[in-house]
C-alpha cells in the first residue's frame, strides 16, 4: 500500500512540478508575486472542460490546445501587472490577490459553483502486481515530464533560455548585452501561465475544477517555491514531487481532510528550519543536465 | 565615432549631468577622469541608453541615436562592460559569454569571437563550465571584457576596469586594453586610476560634480599642474 501511495505521489508531483516552476519562472524573471498563479490553474482546468464539452477530447489531448490559451490569457493579465514591476512589492500582491477575486468571480459567474469532473475514457487502469495506476494519470504525468523536460532544455540550453536566466541575474547587464527586458519579462509571464494552465488541464485527471480551487493551488504553488528557494526552478521541481507524495501519505494515513494540514505544518517547520529553502544552495544544474541526456 | 552635445541627465528630480560634450575619434583611446560621485557611470550609461537623456544629443557613426533602446546602440556597436564587471553569476564562463553574442546581429560570428576570447584570455578556457560567481576578481573582470568583445564591439565603454584588483592586474588589463585597440576598437575608458588611464589615452576628459572641466591629450592632461594637485597628490 505504501508503495502504491507513493506513486500516485509521484503522479500527482509531476504536475504540480509544472505549476510551481511556473511560478518560480515569473517571480525569477520578472520578480513579480503573483498571488493569482493557482486562479490561471483554474482557468486551465475550465479551458480543459470547456474543450471536453464541445469536443469530447479528453485533457490528454486537449493540453496541447490548452497551452497556448493560456499563454494569451498570462499575456493580457501582464499587461495589466507590468506597471507594477520594480515598484512596491505591496502593489503587486494587491493587484494579483485582486486579479485572483475577479477571475475566480467570472468562473463562478460562467460555470456556476458545481464541482466538475471528467468522465474517464479508459475504462481499465494500469495493473503492476497489487498496484493500480490509473490510464489518465499516468499519461498525465508523462506529459507533465515531457514538458518539465523541454522546459528545462529551453531554460538551459537556448538563447532566449539563458537571456531569461541572465535577466534574472541582472536584468541591467543584460539588457547592455541587446537582451530586451520588457519583452523577456512577458514571454516568462506568459510561459509561467502556460504552464499553469497545462497543470491544470491534466489536474482534471485527479481532482475535481470548481471555480474557488484556485486558493488551494495559489498557496500549494507559493508552499512548494518557498521549499525549493525562491526563484530556483530546479528546486521547485524536486519540492514538488515531495509534496505530492506528501499529500497523498496523509490523505491516506491521517485523512484526506488532513492532506493540506500536513504540507503547510512541514512549510512552517522548514521556514523556521531552512528559511532559504530545502534545496537553494544544492547545485541542482549538473544533475537535471545529466537527467535530460540520458 | 562618438558625439555628444550638451547632454543633461540625472536621477528622478535632481540632475547629475550638466551640458556634457565629448568627441571620441575612431580607433582612439579616450578617458574620462574623475572622482567618485563626479557623474562618470551615470554619463556612460546614458550614452548606452540604461539612463534617459534629459536634453542635448548623441551621434554615434554619424546617427543620431539619442533616443534608442541599449539593444539597438548593441546592435549597433556601442558596447559597455559595466562597473563591477556585472557578470550573470549563476550562469558558467562560457553561458556568460554566450550572453555576450545574443543579439542575432552577431550571433553568426558567436563560434569565431568565442575562440578568439579563448585566445586572448586562456583562462577563461579553463574555466568555461565554472560559474561565474566562482571566479577570483581579476577572472571575473577578464570574462566581463571578453563577453563584451562577443558584441563585435565598433566603441568598447569599460567603466572602471581596475577596480577593485591588484597592482599586476591591473597593469595587465590596462595591456589588454591596448591589444583590443590594435583590433581597431575604438575605446572610452573610465578610470579613478587617473595616472594609468591618461598615459595611454589619446585624449582625455575630466569630470567634476557633473561639468567637464579639463580637456586634453592624455600627456597634456598629465603634466598640468592642477590636476596633478587634484588627483595625483603630486
Amino acid at each position: 500500500m505504501l508503495l502504491q501511495l507513493i506513486i500516485s505521489g509521484i503522479l500527482l508531483g509531476g504536475v504540480y512540478a509544472l505549476t510551481s516552476m511556473g511560478l518560480s519562472l515569473v517571480f525569477g524573471v520578472s520578480k513579480i508575486i503573483n498571488f493569482a498563479h493557482g486562479d490561471f490553474v483554474v482557468i486551465g482546468m475550465y479551458s480543459a472542460l470547456s474543450i471536453y464539452y464541445v469536443t469530447g477530447l479528453g485533457p490528454y489531448i486537449s493540453w496541447i490546445l490548452v497551452i497556448p490559451i493560456s499563454f494569451a490569457i498570462g499575456w493580457l493579465a501582464f499587461q495589466l501587472i507590468k506597471k507594477t514591476i520594480g515598484g512596491e512589492e505591496i502593489n503587486q500582491i494587491f493587484i494579483t490577490i485582486g486579479l485572483s477575486m475577479v477571475i475566480q468571480n467570472l468562473l463562478l459567474m460562467t460555470f456556476k459553483s458545481d464541482y466538475r469532473t471528467m468522465k474517464s475514457s479508459f475504462s481499465s487502469s494500469l495493473e503492476i502486481g497489487n498496484i493500480y495506476i490509473s490510464y489518465e494519470s499516468l499519461l498525465a504525468f508523462l506529459i507533465a515530464v515531457a514538458v518539465t523536460i523541454a522546459f528545462l532544455w529551453f531554460l538551459n540550453r537556448t538563447d532566449l533560455g539563458r537571456a531569461m536566466r541572465a535577466v534574472s541575474q541582472d536584468k541591467d547587464a543584460a539588457s547592455l548585452m541587446g537582451v530586451k527586458v520588457e519583452l523577456i519579462n512577458v514571454l516568462a509571464f506568459g510561459l509561467g501561465i502556460a504552464m499553469a494552465g497545462l497543470a491544470g488541464g491534466l489536474l482534471l485527471t485527479m481532482y475535481a475544477a470548481y471555480p474557488t480551487a484556485g486558493g488551494v493551488y495559489n498557496l500549494l504553488a507559493w508552499v512548494i517555491v518557498v521549499l525549493g528557494g525562491l526563484g530556483q526552478v530546479e528546486g521547485a521541481l524536486a519540492a514538488a514531487f515531495l509534496i505530492g507524495i506528501c499529500e497523498t501519505l496523509t490523505g491516506f494515513y491521517i485523512g484526506p481532510d488532513f492532506r493540506q494540514v500536513v504540507y503547510y505544518l512541514f512549510f512552517i517547520a522548514i521556514l523556521i528550519i531552512r528559511p532559504q529553502g530545502l534545496f537553494s544552495g544544492i547545485r541542482m544544474h549538473k544533475k537535471v543536465k545529466h537527467e535530460t541526456t540520458a | 565615432m562618438l558625439k555628444i552635445r550638451d547632454i543633461q541627465s540625472g536621477y528622478g528630480e535632481s540632475k547629475v549631468l550638466f551640458d556634457i560634450s565629448m568627441t571620441i575619434p575612431e580607433g582612439s583611446i579616450v578617458s574620462l577622469v574623475g572622482s567618485n560621485a563626479a557623474g562618470k557611470t551615470t554619463l556612460i550609461n546614458t550614452i548606452s541608453g540604461l539612463n534617459r537623456a534629459w536634453a542635448g544629443s548623441i551621434e554615434f557613426m554619424g546617427e543620431d541615436i539619442t533616443l534608442l533602446s541599449p539593444a539597438a546602440r548593441v546592435e549597433r556597436g556601442l558596447v559597455q562592460t559595466p562597473e563591477g564587471r556585472r557578470l550573470f553569476p549563476d550562469l558558467s564562463v562560457r553561458e556568460n559569454l554566450l550572453m555576450g553574442s545574443y543579439l542575432k546581429s552577431v550571433r553568426g560570428s558567436r563560434e569565431k569571437n568565442l575562440k578568439k576570447a579563448y585566445e586572448l584570455f586562456p583562462r577563461l578556457y579553463e574555466r568555461k563550465d565554472q560559474q561565474a560567481g566562482s571566479l577570483s576578481g581579476g577572472e571575473q573582470q577578464m570574462c566581463a571584457i571578453a563577453r563584451s568583445l562577443m558584441s563585435c564591439p565598433k566603441l568598447l565603454i569599460l567603466d572602471e576596469p581596475s577596480l577593485g584588483l591588484a597592482p599586476i592586474l591591473i597593469s595587465q588589463v590596462f595591456e589588454i586594453i591596448q591589444d583590443i585597440q590594435r583590433e581597431n576598437v575604438t575605446i572610452l575608458l573610465v578610470e579613478q586610476n587617473v595616472q594609468q588611464a591618461l598615459s595611454l589615452a589619446d585624449k582625455g576628459y575630466v569630470l567634476e560634480s557633473g561639468h567637464i572641466t579639463m580637456e586634453g591629450t592624455g600627456e597634456f592632461l598629465l603634466h598640468d599642474d592642477g590636476l596633478r594637485r587634484a588627483y595625483l597628490g603630486i
